[in-house]
């Protein structure tokens, strides 16, 4: 599926699902949380022992569920946790189906291992993205729980002597109520290891469902709430570097001559050496790192970087959409209608490169051995990361140990196909070949101006009404970078198409008899391009809600309205619209200087409609008052973090639309930090209800569906206040 | 006054709803 990855040779032979393992104390797999209080804390990463010196018996039941003699249940939670919860999420479809204790429940990130771990949505891959974490692990892990639950029934049968069909569990504690016997998971699970699991274990019917469906307690909370949580920022080895990078200011620029001098006369710096990224320099704490980076004198070549601004590329952007031409979709004849329409109404949309600006900028921690080289770090595409790495080392793919960490935010910047900054770390401790630990840190300057980026994108939206005010015909034609051309993943562009580029709007819903959607890629732009928190419906879902809405209006119906005839054969687009239009209060008058906007949009096979109300002030400043959401996302395994997630995405979507923008002038980023690159703040949150459509459906994801309707129908909202629209993101402080 | 004091934090998580309704809950909590 993957194309130029050749992870053949990262599968191992399959291994028996059933195994007994003792193992005194935690494996140093990772940090683990869970509900109990205890003393696990990794003050060190990867030091394997438990701080609590109690041995304890660890029973594995298959590569996703351990029991220790001590009654804890550990899941071993295959995808990242970058905040949006896998950690608490993953572990109750465990629990639900074990019939555990919530309390008794902990999450350990697992080992990076495709033939164990793979996201069974990308082939012999690990990874996270795409929303899919839920959804791919959802029969995967109900499966494995409801196997060892048959572990500890058998075994609990074998040791009283009775039918299993007669055991009961609940709770964390097995039953046979005849003959008055009972135990924990804790007691019976080495018994229960030995047991071989049925083949096709039986699962709950939904109906039955305890902890699916209601606010488990996330097992995170407490520990980032007292700070024990530890991300890759805050760990340490004995004897570590820290490396920090003088990349080039502008992308594709290389180092023509460098001088070191004044670097290596900063003490605590030790290490001055030249990378394919750039000049690192390695010191023994972080400020020294800094103040012996300051001090490099570097020669900068441009004869290869990209010294456009970004106002030339979005000229040329236009120019290349007019032109656009490889169909990603094709209904009907456009071109006629439109030859023989009274009216076509065209309008043109610009938007920037975004940047992720995750909290946590990048960071990772190497340690290179002879026969191993291991890593710290939030690695969302563990896989891509260990290939990566065994390219660079000359090690075998599973000589890469990853411990991931929980990630300070990512928003797609963590999953990089070329897995650039654990290279660039992996390739600085090759450097000093291995001499000691490698502790890469990004600052946030450096997040902001050598990192990967949403692609700039230019719009032409055409459209014909009938005389009936019916859309006859539509057109959508867009310039843009392709995201995977030219790297790993480049086997999923079809045809030419990047299916990135046009998803949200060639699977657009709406019945209009005559739609096409035309693509350029654009070529030959430097800047690095990335997947940003919904990726193509970021730009796409915008187009088209909010060309929908200005369409609606040309033809004087209602933008509601108009929406819910023509997703007649859409139920699940109807079902949230439905709910989000109700809960707001569509259709009511706010009175002069207010606009409410509609926008609904599938995305990662979740369904999401937004309501928001702006209020606008006669010189056009607004504030964004309330954002009404309805959420269909099948069952919805916690629905608090179902709302988080939606919250969050439009908090993010929000802060994008209103001020984010990634510009270059001669080809370099002029936004810095966040005085430059102004999120959001805590007075410009506006108030958010989630309504979760009930569904039995199977489980999809909430990390990025909440941010495509957000911006659209912002617009729609100030659109309906002002009567104006908005064509170029960001919007910026005032609308007029 | 919760805005104002905080104004200065940034989330890039957006979290911003639940930090002001754990200081108001923190708030009430420490009064009783």
């Amino acid at each position: 599926m993957l194309g130029r990855i050749d992870t053949r040779h990262l599968v191992r032979p399959e291994l028996s699902r059933r195994g007994f393992l003792k193992v005194i104390g935690l494996s140093g797999a990772g940090f683990m949380i869970g509900c109990s209080d205890s003393s696990d804390t990794a003050p060190d990463a990867g030091s394997g022992a438990a701080a609590d010196a109690q041995p304890v018996t660890q029973s594995v039941m298959g590569p996703f569920v351990r029991i220790g003699s001590d009654n804890m249940v550990t899941v071993m939670v295959k995808h990242l946790d970058k905040g949006q919860g896998v950690t608490t999420g993953l572990p109750t479809i465990v629990a639900e189906e074990l019939d555990a204790d919530w309390s008794q429940m902990h999450a350990e990130f697992s080992p990076a291992d495709p033939s164990k771990y793979n996201n069974l949505f990308f082939g012999p891959f690990q990874g996270t993205g795409g929303s899919s974490s839920i959804a791919n692990s959802w029969m995967q892990l109900r499966q494995a729980a409801a196997g060892a639950r048959a572990m500890l029934v058998d075994a609990a049968a074998a040791r009283w002597q009775v039918p299993a069909g007669e055991i009961t569990v609940a709770g964390g504690v097995v039953t046979h109520a005849g003959s008055n016997n009972e135990a924990s998971f804790g007691e019976l699970a080495a018994a229960a290891a030995d047991m071989t699991p049925p083949a096709e274990p039986a699962l709950k019917d939904p109906q039955d469902f305890t902890l699916i469906g209601t606010r488990v307690p996330r097992l995170d909370s407490k520990a980032k709430t007292d700070g024990s949580a530890k991300f890759t920022l805050d760990l340490t080895r004995p004897g570590m570097l820290t490396a920090l990078v003088s990349h080039p200011p502008k992308f594709g620029a290389t180092v023509e001559s460098f001088d070191a001098s004044a670097a290596l006369d900063v003490p605590g710096v030790t290490d001055v050496v030249q990378v394919p990224t750039g000049i690192a320099v390695l010191a023994d704490n972080f400020w020294a790192a800094k103040k012996g980076r300051d001090a490099l004198e570097v020669t900068w070549s441009f004869a290869a970087a990209e010294q456009r601004s970004s106002g030339e590329l979005m000229d040329e952007y236009k120019q290349h959409a007019e032109q656009a031409s490889l169909a990603a979709r094709k209904d009907g004849d456009v071109e006629t209608v439109f030859a023989d329409a009274d009216n076509v109404i065209r309008r043109e949309y610009a938007f920037p490169y975004l940047a992720h600006a995750p909290m946590e900028p990048m960071d990772c921690i190497v340690e290179l051995r002879e026969d191993a080289c291991e890593i710290w770090t939030g690695s969302q595409l563990q896989t891509g990361d260990q290939y990566a790495a065994s390219q660079i080392t000359g090690l075998q793919p599973e000589q890469i140990i990853i411990n991931t960490q929980f990630a300070g935010g990512s928003f797609g910047r963590r999953a990089v196909p070329t897995s650039d900054y654990v290279s660039e770390a992996v390739t600085i401790a090759k450097a000093i070949d291995g001499r000691a630990p490698v502790k890469l840190m990004w600052t946030r300057e450096d997040e902001m101006t050598a990192g990967y980026y949403r692609p700039m994108s230019y719009h032409l939206m055409e459209a014909a009404l009938d005389g009936d005010g019916n859309i006859s015909a539509w057109r959508h034609r867009l310039a843009m970078q392709s995201i995977m051309t030219g790297t790993a993943f480049e086997g999923l562009v079809q045809d030419g198409i990047d299916s990135t580029s046009v998803e949200g709007s060639k699977q657009l819903p709406y019945a209009i008899p005559n739609l096409q959607v035309d693509l350029h890629t654009v070529t030959g732009v430097g800047v690095p391009v990335l997947w940003w928190r919904s990726v193509g419906h970021t730009h796409n879902g915008f187009v088209t809600e909010a060309f929908f809405d200005e369409l609606a209006a040309a033809a004087g119906k209602d933008a509601y309205e108009l929406r819910r005839d023509l997703l007649k054969d859409h139920p699940r687009h109807l079902g949230v619209l439905e709910l989000a239009a109700e809960k707001a209060g569509w259709g009511e008058d706010l009175g002069p200087g207010r606009g409410r906007g509609i926008a609904v949009h599938e995305s990662f096979s979740s369904f999401v409609a937004e309501v928001v109300d702006v209020t606008v002030g006669d010189d056009g400043g607004f504030t964004v008052d309330r954002v009404v959401c309805a959420v269909d996302c099948g069952i919805a395994i916690n629905p608090d973090i179902v709302k988080a997630q939606m919250e969050g995405g439009i908090g993010y979507a929000l802060s994008a639309a209103l001020r984010e923008a990634v510009t270059l002038t001669g080809g370099q980023v002029d936004q810095r930090n966040f005085d430059s690159y102004r999120p959001l703040r805590i007075d410009e949150m506006p108030d958010i209800e989630v309504h979760i459509v009930p569904s039995a459906e199977a489980p999809t994801g909430v990390g990025e569906p909440g941010v495509p309707p957000l911006a659209p129908a912002l617009a729609n909202a100030l659109a309906d206040a002002t009567g104006k629209r908005v064509y170029r993101m960001p919007i910026g402080e005032k609308h007029v | 006054d919760i805005d104002n004091a905080m104004r200065g934090n940034l989330c890039r998580c957006a979290t911003y709803y639940r930090i002001r309704a754990a200081i108001h809950r923190a708030a009430a909590e420490l009064e009783a």
